[in-house]
Order: C-alpha cells, then structure tokens, then sequence
C-alpha cells in the first residue's frame, strides 16, 4: 500500500515536471512565432490600416469638393450669360483698333463726326488689377446728334465712364469735347 | 523543480517582451506611416457657396 502511494506521487511530479516542460516549450515557441512570423504581418497591417484611414478622410474630403465643384458649375451655367456681358464689359486687354472701331461706330450711327481721337494709357506704378485708359474725343453735329452719342456712348456693353463734356454749340453744328475712361483687367501683367 | 519554474518564468518574461516589442514596434509604424497617393493641395477645400448673383449685381 505505501509503494503504491509513493509510485503515485512520483507518477504526479514527473507528469508536473513534463507539464512545466510543455508550459515553457510552448511559452519559448510562441515568443519565436511572434518574433520572426507574428511581428512582420502586424507591422504591415498596422501600416496599410494608417493608409486606409487616411485614403478615407481623403475620399471624404474630394467627395466634399466634387459636390462643392458641382454646386459651382451649376451656379456658373446659371449666370453663364451675366458672366459673358461682365466680360464684353470689361476685358482682359486692351485693343485700341477695336476701341476705335466701335467709337467710329457709334458716332456714325448718330451722325457725328470724330474730328480727333487721343488715347492716354494710366501709368501706374503700382500693379493694379484694372486699368484705365483716358480717351479724349472731339466730335462734331447736331447737337441732338451728340447727345445721342454721348447716350449710346453710355448705354454700350463695354463699359464707358463719361468724365467730361464740353459742347461748343453753334448754329447748325455743335463742337464737343468727350473725355472717356474705359477699363480692361491687367491679371496678366501681376 | 525549482530549475524548472526558473525557466518558465525565463519563458514568461520572454513572452511579456516580445509583446510589448511588437506593441511598439506597430505603433511606430502605424505613426511613420504617410498616405502619400493624393497631395495636400488636391485636399484642399473649395468654396462651396460662391454667388455670383451677388458679384452680379
């Protein structure tokens, strides 16, 4: 009876000392696996997982400005026209054969006459976004004539600013000198 | 048996580092980590709201 006791509690310690072994075998393989398996896998999620939460702030924030971007558009296409006369009304450059044209143009159309044309260019030396250009017009007729220029001078898509009239008015036909601002934007030359 | 404990709890200690190694080794990554595919500038936000009726007019 008491061999048999003793055989089994030397059966218990050798199964304890044989599960200590396994304990430890196991703990050491799990460290190695961790090591050399488990650490490279991780680093590389770890990495893809910071670029998937930056490509989705990132498609957030671009779905934000393309809908921005639509609301744009649609708000341009509605005021596409206005836009255009904004344009025509002040350009980008400054033509003076166009500018020329069209004040040839209008005077023939009230019959006036343009005796002289001068044009004086703003000489700026600060870089301003609009420029002015002072063009001092004499013409002659009728005085209804001329002041029907003056209007259609006034009334015209590209935007003219009458500074100064002075009408020398005589019997059958007037002398008028015409002092005229108009404007181009200078965006280019910044 | 006490050798045997000793070495497990060599095993245990093992263990506990390689953890924590890892644990920092992922965080610094995860902060190294920059999401290069799209700039700053294409991120960057537009003005939503732009009225041109109000410059219109």
């Amino acid at each position: 009876m008491k061999s048999k006791l003793f055989a089994t509690i030397k059966l218990l310690n050798k199964t304890e000392r044989r599960a200590y072994e396994i304990l430890t075998i196991s703990l050491f393989a799990i460290s190695f696996l961790g090591i050399f398996a488990l650490r490279p896998s991780v680093k590389v999620v770890a990495a893809y997982q910071k670029k998937l939460n930056a490509a989705k702030t990132a498609e957030r924030s671009l779905t934000e400005k393309i809908n921005s971007l639509k609301i744009a558009e649609a708000n341009l296409k509605k005021y596409n026209s206005e836009v255009e006369k904004v344009k025509i009304a002040l350009p980008d450059k400054f033509n003076q054969s166009d500018i020329l044209k069209q004040l040839s143009f209008i005077a023939a159309k009230n019959k006036t006459t343009m005796l002289k044309t001068e044009f004086e260019l703003e000489e700026n030396k600060e870089p301003a976004d609009i420029k002015s250009v002072k063009i001092s017009i004499t013409a002659r007729g009728d005085y209804k004539n001329i002041y029907e220029f003056i209007k259609n001078l006034e009334t015209e898509q590209r935007y003219i600013k009458i500074n100064s009239v002075i009408i020398q008015a005589e019997e059958s036909l007037s002398n008028a000198k015409i002092e005229v601002l108009i404007f181009y934007l200078n965006y280019a030359k910044r | 048996m006490p050798k045997d404990k000793n070495i497990l709890f060599m095993a245990i200690a093992t263990l506990i580092t390689t953890a924590l190694w890892i644990g920092i080794e992922v965080i610094t990554t995860y902060k190294e980590t920059s999401f290069t595919e799209v700039n700053q500038e294409t991120l960057s936000p537009i003005d939503s709201d732009i009225n041109f009726e109000g410059v219109l007019r």
